[in-house]
């Protein structure tokens, strides 16, 4: 480490070096030699009380039949029997399905949309101050406050969406109610807050693009569409691949709007896995049955972000011949 | 019309036993109550400047607040009070409580909990702790709902019951009244008459009847009452789970037809929805109404349906005794609270008679004493209450098991996949008596 060499400390820095360095360590404080160790050791400590041990204890559960008793838990080792019925439990195929679903709309409709209206921005629209600053609101509001406003704005018999429908004439829609519209009206909500994340990172990407390849392009005498197809796009991939594996992850994570809107329902038709394993933990308390999807949950998410930043990293860091 | 039918609206009337019930409880509370003004409790000084934590719900923290706020005054008790929504506040009492944490000195508690918390022994023994300082608990309180603090029943008190809310079966009289409809006494004849009412008004925004179809608690909380009207329960008296009986079959036919003239949105229904359409006037009948519903549908500022929603027992078939379900809030002290003496202090007060009638008249919270439930005072505020009285005492819990948690979550979890179509009646059922079956197994309390 740099710090513990005292020719690399300051003093040694701002005066002219001596001719013999002394032994290492020799005269520089402890605390100036583990300098690293204490920078990084808050951000250690927090990682393993708050992950490792965690996880730790997830897959200890996860193996076990666990009972909440006075003072602790009863652990009783069950083998693979939690991961079995897991994998025959219908309410988890389904969860892996409904999770499936609302990562791909969502992710697919936030990223679209996001870069649709951050390109349109950039492109010059008048007033785009107000248009930004106006996107900006849906990130800053509480998930739960978002979720209410949307519950009551989606209530069948006084909401503002069937009222609206009906002054058009049209019947009203039950769109928390109705199983095969429920899962979608809540990740129209979630479409709503998040697309303006995606937005402001794409916005302030295509900002920072140079200007020369588009000043070659028109040159060329390049159509609109092939600009973007062939100079917008490859030049935001690094940016587009970081926010497509945020919203990813964040997607598959869904569970605040989800819960304070139908609490997974109607019936079980939105129970995501999150839904699921909070279901199965706080509501039956079967903490070893939850803990089993949630490690097998957790190895997947796992796997998908590390085979997708390598894929990432590998189209986009390989040096330039 | 049924026996313990209450009119309760004004110039209507009341049946003979009600009333009956009504004036002897009221002669047992002249005399009960007057053995146990607290009017002017204080302290004693070793137990002044003492400090708690009270945890609550979101929704009675702020309601006791202002008693919470005269009892620290003026006894110099500083107190703090940790509210949260229902669900929070029970997982965080399931962790605190079972890990002895210590992080409560009096915890509110619902009574389909108390199994659980009073069963594992999390709770101290109240009984005890009263009889070694001399004291007993007072017999005012309604004794069915005294007994709920007590499981396993004789094991002692671990709970003193506070909000003395009774599930009750609510219809708007003027609506059946119109329609040449007479008051329902079996589920099938509330279906019948629900049948009616959404046929004929629907179209103008009135439905025959309201229940809860969100999973969980919600959806739970409407069926059993059903299920309890076709003459069976969700277990036996071996703990054996009794959902594939063809009472049990009977009981979801009829909540998916219910559901079917329910205002929609039934699907998701859940405790607030449920009482709002009741008092917004969308439903005409609910076998799932609460007193924090009943005071709203009473309440000028949000009814429109104020003086024209009767209340009684909930319907049963014929042969089947009519039976209400408690919803009972409990204040308990954990096991390794820091201050049992000043914590058992607080709820000895919290419960008296005058502070059950101030919770009662100025925060609308259902008293558990009988003095209070028939003080004349609050009875001409709210004149329901000789009808919630009367359906206290014929009340039922729900199945006094530790597993009732996982059970409900389960069952309400199958009830509400049936009501949104996801699964057939029978199928629910099926799915629901086998998971609760492993659960009885699995806890021990079933042998296989």
């Amino acid at each position: 480490m740099a710090t513990a060499d005292p020719s690399l400390s300051r003093q040694h820095l701002d005066e002219p070096g001596p001719t013999a360095a002394p032994a290492a360590g020799e005269g520089v404080p402890w605390w100036e030699r583990n300098l690293a160790w204490l920078l990084v050791s808050p951000t250690i400590l927090l990682l393993v009380v708050f992950s490792l041990i965690p996880t730790v204890m997830l897959v200890r559960f996860a193996f076990s039949n666990v009972k909440l008793q006075r003072g602790g838990f009863g652990v009783d080792p069950t083998g693979f029997d939690n991961f079995v019925r897991a994998f025959g439990d219908p309410l988890v195929r389904d969860a892996v399905g409904i999770t499936l679903k609302w990562v791909a709309v969502v992710t697919t409709a936030e990223v679209l949309l996001g870069l649709a209206l951050a390109l349109l921005l950039a492109g010059g629209v008048r007033g785009r101050g107000v248009f930004t600053s106006l996107l900006i609101i849906p990130i800053i509001m509480p998930p739960v406050a978002v979720s209410v406003a949307w519950l009551f704005m989606y209530e069948p018999n006084f909401g503002v969406f069937n009222y609206l429908l009906n002054q058009a004439g049209l019947p009203s829609v039950r769109w928390l109610s109705d199983k095969s519209i429920a899962l979608y009206s809540m990740m129209a909500v979630d479409v709503w807050q998040a697309t303006p994340f995606v937005f402001l990172l794409l916005y302030a990407a295509i900002l920072s693009l140079p200007r020369d390849p588009y000043e070659a392009a028109a040159i060329d005498g390049a159509g609109r569409w092939h600009v973007f197809r062939t100079v917008t796009l490859p030049l935001l991939g690094p940016v587009l691949l970081v926010v497509v594996l945020l919203r990813l992850i964040d997607a598959a994570r869904a569970f605040d709007k989800i819960f304070v809107m139908t609490r997974g329902g109607p019936g079980t038709s939105a129970y995501t896995m999150t839904v699921t394993i909070y279901n199965e933990a706080f509501a039956k308390f079967d903490f070893g049955y939850a803990s089993a999807i949630s490690f097998l949950f957790q190895i997947v998410m796992v796997i998908v972000g590390t085979v997708y930043v390598r894929r990432a990293l590998a189209d986009y860091s390989a040096p330039a011949e | 019309m049924r026996d313990n039918d209450v009119r309760n609206s004004a110039g209507s009337s009341l049946s003979r036993r009600t009333l009956l019930k009504a004036t002897a409880a009221v002669g047992a509370a002249t005399t009960l109550g007057a053995a146990s003004k607290r009017s002017a409790y204080a302290l004693p000084t070793y137990l002044q400047g003492t400090s708690l934590v009270i945890a609550m719900t979101d929704g009675d923290a702020p309601k006791a607040q202002p008693l919470i706020d005269d009892y620290a005054k003026a006894n110099n008790v500083t107190i703090e009070v940790q509210q949260n929504p229902y669900a929070a506040l029970q997982q965080k009492l399931t962790l605190s409580l079972t890990q002895g944490t210590g992080d409560y000195d009096v915890v509110t508690l619902d009574d389909p909990w108390m199994p659980q918390f009073a069963g594992g022994q999390f709770l101290m023994n109240l009984q005890e702790l009263m009889e070694k300082k001399g004291e007993k608990v007072d017999p005012d309180f309604i004794p069915e709902l005294l007994a709920l603090g007590d499981f396993p029943k004789g094991s002692g008190l671990r709970g003193i019951p506070w909000v003395g809310n009774v599930q009750v079966f609510a219809w708007r009289s003027d609506v059946l009244k119109e329609m040449g409809i007479e008051l329902p006494k079996s589920w099938d004849d509330v279906l019948a008459a629900a049948q009616k009412i959404t046929e004929a008004k629907g179209g103008e925004g009135l439905y025959g009847v309201g229940l809860r179809g969100q999973a969980g608690n919600p959806a739970a909380t409407s069926f059993l009452p059903i299920l309890r009207g076709y003459g069976t329960d969700l277990f036996n008296d071996k703990w054996e789970p009794q959902l594939e009986t063809d009472a049990a079959k009977k009981a979801m036919a009829t909540t998916l037809a219910l559901a079917k003239v329910a205002p929609p949105g039934v699907e998701n229904c859940d405790h607030a929805t449920n009482g709002r359409n009741m008092y917004s006037g969308v439903t005409a009948m609910s076998g799932d109404i609460w007193p924090d519903q009943l005071l709203q549908i009473y309440d000028p500022s949000v009814s429109k349906v104020v003086g024209k929603v009767d209340i009684g027992g909930e319907p049963a078939a014929e042969g089947v005794k009519p039976a209400n379900m408690t919803g009972n809030w409990l204040l308990g002290i954990p096991e390794g609270a820091k201050d049992p003496d000043a914590a058992l202090a607080f709820i000895t007060w919290f419960t008296a008679p005058e502070q059950q009638k101030r919770l009662l008249m100025d925060q609308s919270i259902p008293a558990t004493r009988t003095s209070v439930m028939t003080d004349p005072e609050a009875v001409a505020k709210f004149p329901f209450l000789p009808g919630l009285l009367a359906a206290a005492k014929n009340a039922l819990p729900r199945p006094r098991t530790p597993s009732y948690n996982a059970v409900e979550a389960v069952y309400g979890q199958y009830v509400a996949q049936a009501i949104a179509g996801q699964v057939s009646g029978d199928e629910a059922l099926a799915n629901a008596n086998k998971d609760i079956t492993d659960i009885m197994v699995k806890s021990g309390e079933l042998k296989q």
